[in-house]
């Protein structure tokens, strides 16, 4: 709580109607206008009843309600959805996967462990009632969601580990025109970049989907090309 | 200051030498901030509870009779300070003069 008082509140880095936000997959970006809002929350996430002393749980956590829906995938197409999430147990370490089965917040060239001291956020970090941490913000779309696992570095079973996920959920327009996209990912328009999942190994692999949508064919230079490709040369100055 | 959600309880009966443990071994890297403590003189007479942590005396609680308690502290606020601190490796022990004790503990494990 001490710290936790400096941060910035999550909600106020909610998108609205109108909104820019362009999202770095390995194969480019994808550049979008927010369209519609609504928020929604997962309050209380029960991630274990009771977490043994020293032990992490038996596998990793996709957060499934009681038909086996994940909460961090949108359920249709049209949604992206928008996560904060804060951890009741101010000791326990939470360890995070996205896309599932990919490793997240490394540090060195080893692959992060649970029950390491490296790549966690905790409840102090990010409290239960927040404000929530930056490091818990993710992003996702259809056929893309996370994994959790949580530590209990004590030597007391700690009781009703529990997360709290606040969610925002957006309709969009995928934007294709060259120029448009351009302009926002070089910063003339205002826009919210965001890397989905993070840089190591590399960002989420675009779900075809959504490629077939956004990955149109343009003609640069009088060269064919594909935009997503195009993307990655804007943003590295190459076009 | 403690953290509702990072508090934990402990209860020991506690017996006369060797004595008994009082909660769990703090664990690596961590700090054991105890913010409560309430004892039960279970024995019918005097009976004096030492408690130590790996050896080293932390403190004496006096029971003058049985059915005697102690409670400290005695108005336990959110921002109360911790009344005993042990270093990671370390258990509380506590060893009575004459008979048992009942022994229940507030404490918060920390990297603090």
């Amino acid at each position: 709580m001490k710290v936790s008082l400096l941060k910035q509140s999550h909600e106020d880095m909610w998108l609205r109607e109108g909104h820019l936000l362009s999202m770095q997959f390995l194969q480019g970006w994808v550049c979008v206008r927010i369209l519609g809002l609504e928020g929604s929350n997962v309050k209380p996430y029960v991630l274990s009843a009771s977490l043994a002393a020293g032990t992490a749980l038996a596998a990793w956590d996709d957060l499934l309600d009681a038909s086996n829906r994940r909460y961090t995938e949108p359920p249709a197409n049209r949604f992206i959805h928008h996560y904060f999430w804060g951890v009741n147990k101010p000791a326990v370490r939470i360890y995070f996967q996205y896309p599932s089965r990919q490793d997240r917040n490394a540090l060195v060239a080893i692959q992060r462990a649970v029950g390491g001291d490296v790549g966690y956020v905790d409840g102090n970090m990010s409290p239960y009632q927040g404000p929530f941490s930056a490091k818990t913000e993710f992003f996702t779309v259809k056929e893309l969601y996370t994994a959790f696992q949580a530590h209990n570095p004590l030597a007391d079973a700690m009781p009703l580990v529990a997360l709290n996920l606040d969610v925002m959920r957006y309709t969009y327009e995928i934007l294709t025109d060259p120029e448009e996209v351009k302009a926002i990912l070089l910063g003339k328009r205002q826009r919210r970049l965001y890397t989905m999942a993070g840089i190591d190994p590399n960002p989420a692999e675009v779900p075809q989907w959504l490629r077939t949508l956004a990955d149109v064919d343009l003609v640069v230079g009088g060269k064919p090309e594909k935009l997503m490709d195009w993307t990655l040369k804007v943003m590295e100055g190459r076009a | 200051m403690p953290e509702r959600a990072g508090l934990f309880p402990a209860v020991a009966t506690v017996a006369i030498a060797p004595g008994t443990n009082i909660g769990t071994v703090v664990p690596a890297n961590h700090r054991r901030f105890i913010y409560s403590i309430k004892t039960w003189n279970a024995f019918a007479g005097a009976n004096d509870v030492v408690l130590t942590r790996n050896g080293t005396d932390v403190d004496t609680l006096h029971h003058i009779a049985g059915g005697d308690m102690v409670v400290m502290p005695d108005d336990p606020r959110e921002d109360s300070l911790p009344i005993y601190i042990l270093d990671a490796g370390e258990q509380l022990l506590g060893v009575s003069s004459a008979g048992n004790c009942f022994v229940r503990i507030i404490f918060e494990d920390a990297v603090e």
